[in-house]
């Protein structure tokens, strides 16, 4: 059963041109093809701006802490070997609302052509 | 077709968190090199390349939220930021195709018996399929002593688990760019 539904969108006279051209690009003439594209990326642009705002928190809290960078892996074993209960519930609770979320689970499949390459580079280097 | 799988430690993960990194989120452009490294490893994921899968766990989330929120001697960060932070991370795994997996519940190393870190049975996961490369990233000088791990007694089908830190990884990401270009 088909579960796709047909949207409407209103596509300004000066921009059907440059639609034409990037459904063509990227969607090989299919405009539902391309949507999707143009969805995943819009959903990475997203998840870069959180990131980005999350960082300058992030830095700010590493400087009020007074640590540098580098000092972040010793910081986090030391935490970890001797958690306080807060920051232990407090992690429970956050890690608690993942539990909606699909866990992923792939079947056996062929190496991509990255995958391949990238074991290649790591021996490279050694 | 199977992408690289890179289960990153929350030693990493709190890192890249606490510096801003503009190159690294100067969407779409692939990544740069920056001066941070572990900023440049969760870049490799924001990038649309569709090479690389960021793997996660719950485990390795409540490591990098306890680090993040705990107070005494820490980060001290608020509540609700640090659950921002643990959605994002899992967001930026969904959308490069990677996700959350159950680890191993137990696996030892060579290393005088040591028990592997929550990173290395993550990246051993029965959720992961066969053939896999996966990569191990982490700045834990025990997990790094080992270059590679091949995970015994859970039939192991796969090359070894690669481990590195953060600038290797991100070379070595460099590298494997250069080759697609090429090719």
């Amino acid at each position: 059963m088909r579960k796709s539904q047909t949207v409407g969108f209103s596509i300004a006279p000066e921009d059907q041109d440059r639609l034409a051209r990037l459904t063509d690009v990227f969607g090989g003439g299919n405009r539902s093809a391309f949507l999707r594209q143009a969805l995943d990326v819009m959903e990475r642009l997203d998840i870069a701006q959180r990131l980005g705002r999350l960082q300058a928190y992030g830095e700010e809290r590493l400087a009020a802490a007074d640590y540098r960078e580098e000092d972040i892996p010793k910081l986090v074993g030391t935490v970890l070997e001797n958690p306080d209960p807060e920051a232990i519930a407090r992690a429970k609770l956050i890690v608690a609302g993942l539990r909606e979320r699909p866990r992923l689970r792939r079947d056996d499949e062929p190496l991509g052509e990255a995958a391949l390459a990238f074991s290649e580079a790591a021996e490279a280097r050694d | 077709m199977a992408n690289v799988d890179v289960v990153v430690a929350a030693d990493v993960l709190v890192a890249a968190l606490s510096r801003v990194s503009p190159q690294t989120v100067a969407f779409p452009r692939m990544p740069p090199k920056t001066a941070s490294a572990a900023a440049d490893v969760i870049g490799t994921f924001v990038a649309p390349q569709d090479s690389f899968s960021l793997i996660l766990s719950e485990e390795i989330l409540d490591e990098t939220a306890t680090a993040l929120v705990q107070t005494r001697g820490a980060l001290g960060w608020d509540f609700e930021r640090a659950d921002e932070a643990i959605t994002v991370l899992c967001d930026l795994a969904d959308e490069s195709h990677g996700g959350l997996v159950v680890p191993q519940a137990t696996l030892h190393t060579p290393l005088a018996g040591k028990p592997a870190t929550t990173a290395l049975r993550t990246a051993a996961s029965d959720d992961l399929g066969h053939p896999r490369v996966a990569v191990v990233v982490t700045n834990d000088p025990n997990a790094l002593e080992l270059p590679s791990w091949r995970p015994s007694g859970i039939g192991w089908r796969s090359e070894a688990i690669m481990i590195m830190g953060p600038a290797k990884f991100r070379d070595t990401v460099e590298r494997t760019r250069r080759r697609l270009r090429l090719t």
